[in-house]
């Protein structure tokens, strides 16, 4: 936490000195649409990949997640549906059942 | 409590071909690349238009906007013509080859139509080195062009590969991927490069 407080702290520092310093030349120098330009095409790039990745992985997810089992299958039933697929089996935890 | 097991098996997800994931993620490496291309050359043009007030600059030739949007809808024909094979592949073979050699010979009038335009740009005095205008106009074309060039070679094996009947259908799907990315990203470059 202190270590978080510490980096804010940092981030804040630089973004006043890189006022100050005219570090920019683009924020400081240019004319206010080219400086408005920048500052869109800066925030696009940013959140474009954060799209793609976000939609690839909505994509895979919803494409391609097993089929969710009914609630509550009893064991006899699971044996019952499972007709010989020929891959290994593998162990999936269904949920929690009450003994009657 | 207690938890009920079931003894499956996680065949039935379908998987994701590692190649078409690949292509994904290539693709998506290309997008980003041509994001920051784009990107620089609206940040140029707007520059360029408060000092200037205008763009192109003045002194260089103007660009083929109507002949492009021909080209523009070649590109467009040979997506839809991909997308159809890729529906017809399975049921009809013969109507997917018929699409898929459409597909191929809409991508090459438009690579050849767009070297075409750019001779005659050249010769208009528009080089990579005559301005900005020119070096962000053939840096970006000129990227989705050797893309477009690629694309073309490898629908041309695909296309081989169909004919002989050894075609994988994820590799037909991980072509498609990369034959829409380029498809697609043409009309982006157009709206913001071209008009």
């Amino acid at each position: 936490m202190k270590n978080l407080g510490r980096c804010f702290a940092g981030l804040a520092a630089s973004g006043v000195a890189a006022s100050v310093a005219e570090a920019c030349p683009v924020c400081i120098l240019a004319d206010p649409k080219t400086a408005g330009t920048y500052l869109s095409t800066t925030l696009f790039m940013s959140v474009l990949p954060l799209a793609m990745i976000g939609g690839l992985i909505y994509w895979l997810k919803r494409r391609y997640s097993p089929p969710r089992p009914a609630a509550f299958l009893g064991a006899a039933e699971a044996f019952a549906r499972d007709d010989g697929a020929k891959r290994a089996p593998s162990l999936v935890m269904l949920g929690s059942a009450r003994r009657p | 409590m207690e938890f009920a097991l079931r003894l499956g098996s996680y065949s039935d997800a379908r998987r994701v071909p590692n190649v078409v994931l690949g292509m994904v993620i290539f693709v998506a490496c290309e997008v980003m690349f041509f994001g920051g291309l784009i990107s620089a050359h609206t940040i140029a043009r707007a520059s360029t238009l408060g000092s200037m007030g205008v763009w192109p600059p003045p002194g260089q030739p103007r660009l083929p906007v109507g002949r492009t949007a021909i080209n523009t809808a070649a590109l467009l024909a040979s997506g839809v013509c991909m997308w159809l094979a890729s529906r017809a592949l399975a049921k009809a073979p013969k109507k997917a080859q018929h699409y898929l050699e459409a597909a191929l010979a809409l991508g090459v009038a438009f690579v050849a139509l767009q070297g075409v335009e750019w001779v005659r740009l050249i010769r208009q005095g528009l080089t990579l080195t005559s301005s900005t205008h020119g070096s962000f106009f053939y840096l970006i074309v000129g990227t989705h062009a050797l893309h477009a060039v690629v694309a073309l070679i490898a629908l041309g094996w695909v296309y081989f590969r169909f004919r002989a009947g050894t075609l994988r259908t994820d590799v037909f799907n991980a072509m498609q991927v990369f034959w829409y990315f380029v498809v697609l990203l043409w009309p982006v470059i157009y709206l913001r490069v071209y008009l």
